[in-house]
């Protein structure tokens, strides 16, 4: 009971992080949260059922461009929603408010469009399952584990290795200094949305997967969620994002069902005031001082 | 001794490991003008924020009024007779200039929640008394006229003018003003220069630090002279002139 | 032309208010139809909701996803006394007011630690915190079947459930909380308030207890949040969870957004264009939140203070007077020393 409800907050932690990395990603260079990531998760898999249906089955087709039209709504979130604000130096407050709005705006698209009632999600991971000890393991759960790992690998290299990355962290420390630099600030910032919004995308279609169904209710909660995560990681770490999740997924799995299912949502919001109360930086987080 | 309303008692500093100030002594006796100066980076409005409560000193103790004022809130500070003005002027921005001035005299007003609700006689005094009180401070500082104006219409020197009135308005003991003539053309320092005069005369004590040179030589009895966080000389303007530390550190430095 | 309007309202203020309060006693006697008399209270309720809520956005600066909770907890209050007790109104009234203001007592609790940002982070996932307690705390809350057939306003020995006799309640308690914002907002606690909104350590530094006067706009804000939940759980008499959630709490948000941040008339404005508008154009109901997201993006694209924000109707009164006096009188003394500049 114990390992199986382990291994299955493992997996759902590992799509967790994903998307958390997407909050700290935007949180880094920005400082702002984007609330509409929660809803781009959403639409990752809604475009992907969307396509799948449209183009005859042709599902790593319909994948692909999912996960790319994903990152482009990525981009307008920023484009739409923050650009101006940044231009009128408008207090962080309003960069929230306007991103929930967009990600009002994404959902109730998604209802309005395809409806509310639950939808069949193809179930393209499944090769199958075996047992540790008492425990199941299905094959979409190790995908779902290795697919988070590697995407995590790869984005954590090109953060620290490559000039992108330099340039990131370059627009996070100091966005005045960077664009003397040189760096192309705007560009910086439009990518990072694009990698959250292809991140989000990536976890919402494997969690669409692992539970074969998706529907109009999975963003609200996963945000709060992943934004949890983030925070409990440290916002703007990296590494911090992936601890995050995956303590988040666990910790909601291993609670929910020992202490009640009914409460299996509340154990990360819990988490989350906790950890904005007593150690607001997080795991990784840097301190941030206010000056007076 | 009675006198005396600051003492700043072996105050030390520290952020992270760096001393902002090391073993800070000074008083300051009821009716002078102080100043304190010292080159950018010298500790001098950190000075002035542990004084202020902002800051909790991590040695030392500052007595206010012969009481003990180490660790206290700024508001308690503000309270025991000590307002301030700020280096980068912190005026309420979307409240009227009329309502900056009020909002200095709120910590000498009471009325609770509920006699607030209740809309009782004591709390309607005491808000036209306040609301009287700032609208004196206004016409004492040529602003009445813009009462009704946002503090952001104002020029830099008026806004400076506007602060002082709001830190009047808590009725303080000792005014602490933070580089008051800063980016001020001549005229307007002229003109900072009598109020503070003025402010002198009705029985203000005043605590300024200041860049300019100039200003502090002219308008203050006594100097203390801050440098890397370290108090490297005190006395009267001219003794602290001649101080060669002080001429090394600070004027040998600068510019002009 | 704005500001022409804008001081036209100003100069004939009492004018419209006293309209506008004649307008509202009558309109139950003016309208008998039972879908616009519903939709006149459902208005004011949300009227006292924005209001209680604006007292934190909009006063005191501080943005709240959580408030939808504070109604909740007011609703479940009522519901339960009322049900297992049989108390009257004004007795559901109050507990309501105390449960809800010592939740917002708790929620206040964080200023401790934290502000701004990550203060509108807690109180995000108190709302949902107290929305599952709800959902899941059968015993006391029904659970997911809620609560059903709530009594409807018992006083005086009687119990008064015509649609008339709630529109009046809930018109009574809507006066009630205006009448407190207004004496709060022209009082050292509006003063306080207002210089925490724009600068809050400047604020402590010119002598406001911040952490203080934070808590007590919570407990209040939360308190009338809670009354407002008490109505609403004797009005439709069957309450469940489903309607106090984040998006409820959003709901209330967009509705001071839209129609001014620290604006009475504003927050008014706003409750009841949203609330009525998407009732009254057929086909407009189900894009009811989309709107709502649309008009969150705009307002602070274009907005950010909202339409009446920080419109002080009484201020630009008092100087149009003044200015005109200026005139008539020939320069009677008014006090000016204009010798400076």
């Amino acid at each position: 009971m114990f390992l199986q409800q382990l291994l299955n907050g493992i997996a759902l932690g590992s799509t967790y992080a994903l998307v958390a990395i997407g909050y700290s990603l935007v949180f880094g260079v920005l400082r702002i949260i984007n609330f509409a990531n929660g809803s781009l998760y959403m639409l990752g898999a809604y475009l992907v059922f969307v396509l799948y249906s449209a183009m005859n089955g042709q599902l790593v087709l319909a994948i692909l461009f999912a996960l790319l039209a994903t990152a482009a709504a990525g981009f307008l979130v920023d484009f739409v929603g923050l650009r101006k604000l940044r231009r009128d130096n408008a207090p962080r407050m309003s960069g929230l408010i306007s991103t929930m709005g967009i990600a009002t705006i994404i959902e109730n698209v998604i209802q309005i469009w395809i409806g509310t009632e639950t939808k069949q999600f193809p179930d393209f991971l499944n090769f199958g399952s075996f047992q540790i000890g008492s425990a199941i393991v299905t094959s979409t759960q190790i995908c779902i584990f290795f697919i988070s790992l590697f995407l995590m690998a790869a984005f954590s290299l090109l953060v620290y290795k490559t000039k992108i990355g330099k340039a990131m962290r370059a627009v996070s420390q100091n966005m005045t200094t960077a664009r003397l630099m040189g760096i192309n600030v705007k560009l910086v910032i439009s990518g990072t949305f694009m990698v959250s919004g292809f991140l989000a995308a990536v976890a919402g279609t494997m969690v669409g997967a692992y539970y074969r169904a998706i529907d109009t209710l999975m963003s609200s909660s996963v945000g709060m969620k992943t934004f949890a995560a983030a925070v409990l990681g440290g916002v703007g770490s990296l590494p911090g994002a992936m601890v995050g999740g995956l303590l988040v997924g666990v910790a909601e799995s291993i609670g929910g069902s020992y202490i009640s299912s009914g409460y299996r949502d509340a154990i990360a919001f819990a988490i989350l005031i906790l950890v904005l109360l007593i150690k607001p930086s997080g795991i990784f987080g840097k301190k941030i001082v206010e000056k007076m | 001794m009675e006198q005396q309303v600051l003492k700043v008692d072996h105050i030390t500093q520290q952020f992270g490991g760096l001393s902002a100030l090391k073993d800070i002594n000074m008083e300051l006796n009821r009716g002078e003008i102080v100043g304190v100066i010292g080159p950018n980076g010298a500790g001098k409005t950190t000075l002035f924020n542990v004084i202020t409560g902002v800051y909790k000193p991590t040695k030392g103790m500052v007595f206010i009024d012969g009481k003990n004022g180490t660790g206290k809130k700024p508001f308690e500070i503000t309270k025991m007779g000590f307002a301030r003005t700020f280096q980068n002027i912190r005026l309420f921005p979307r409240m009227t200039i009329l309502e900056n001035v009020m909002m200095g005299a709120y910590c000498r007003t009471s009325a609770n929640v509920f006699q607030i609700i209740a809309d009782t006689p004591k709390k309607k005094k005491e808000h036209i008394r306040i609301r009287e009180r700032a609208l004196e401070l206004l016409k004492m500082m040529g602003l009445y006229e813009y009462r009704y104006e946002l503090p952001t219409s104002l020029p830099y020197g008026e806004q400076r003018r506007l602060e002082i009135a709001r830190a009047l308005a808590t009725e303080p003991m000792v005014l602490l003003l933070d580089e008051p003539a800063a980016g001020m053309n001549d005229q307007e320092t002229e003109d900072l220069r009598k109020i503070i005069l003025m402010l002198k005369q009705e029985g203000y004590t005043i605590l300024l630090i200041e860049h300019d040179m100039k200003f502090v030589m002219n308008i203050c009895e006594r100097i203390y002279v801050l440098d890397h966080g370290e108090l490297i000389a005190q006395g009267k303007p001219e003794e602290v002139n001649s101080d060669p530390k002080v001429i090394e550190a600070y004027l040998g430095k600068d510019e002009d | 032309m704005i500001k022409k309007t804008v001081e036209f309202i100003a100069l004939k203020q009492r004018f419209i208010i006293a309209a506008a309060v004649i307008f509202a006693l009558l309109y139950p006697l003016l309208f008998s139809d039972l879908f616009i008399l519903r939709m006149g209270t459902l208005c004011l309720m949300y009227i006292m909701l924005a209001l209680g809520i604006n007292l934190i956005m909009g006063y005191m600066g501080q943005m709240t996803f959580g408030h939808a909770a504070f109604w909740g907890i007011g609703a479940y209050t009522a519901a339960i006394l009322s049900g297992r007790f049989g108390t009257n109104f004004i007795v559901d009234i109050i507990a309501a007011a105390l449960v809800a203001g010592a939740f917002g007592f708790l929620l206040g609790l964080p200023v401790l630690k934290v502000k701004g940002y990550y203060l509108t982070i807690v109180t995000l996932g108190f709302g949902e915190i107290v929305r599952l307690v709800e959902l899941n705390a059968s015993g006391l809350t029904g659970g997911a079947l809620g609560i059903r057939g709530i009594s409807g306003i018992r006083l005086f020995a009687q119990e008064f459930t015509s649609p008339r006799a709630f529109y009046y309640a809930i018109l009574i308690l809507v006066v009630l909380t205006t009448v407190i914002l207004m004496r709060i907002n022209n009082s050292r606690y509006g003063l306080a308030l207002k210089s925490i909104r724009d600068d809050d350590s400047a604020a402590e530094v010119m002598g406001v207890n911040v952490v203080r006067n934070k808590i007590m706009t919570f407990v209040i804000s939360a308190m009338i949040a809670g009354v407002a939940g008490a109505f609403f759980a004797h009005y439709i008499s069957y309450i469940d969870s489903t309607s106090f959630t984040t998006q409820a709490s959003q709901e209330m948000c967009v509705m001071v957004i839209l129609g001014g941040l620290g604006s009475i008339p504003g927050t008014m404005l706003g409750a009841s264009v949203l609330t009525l508008v998407p009732e009254f154009i057929r086909g407009l109901a189900e894009y009811r939140m989309l709107i709502y997201g649309v008009i969150m993006v705009v307002m602070m694209l274009v907005r950010p203070q909202g339409l009446l924000g920080y419109t002080d109707f009484g201020l630009i009164r008092t100087r149009l007077l003044e200015e005109r006096g200026k005139k008539k009188g020939g320069g009677e003394n008014n006090g000016t020393t204009g010798t400076e500049g």
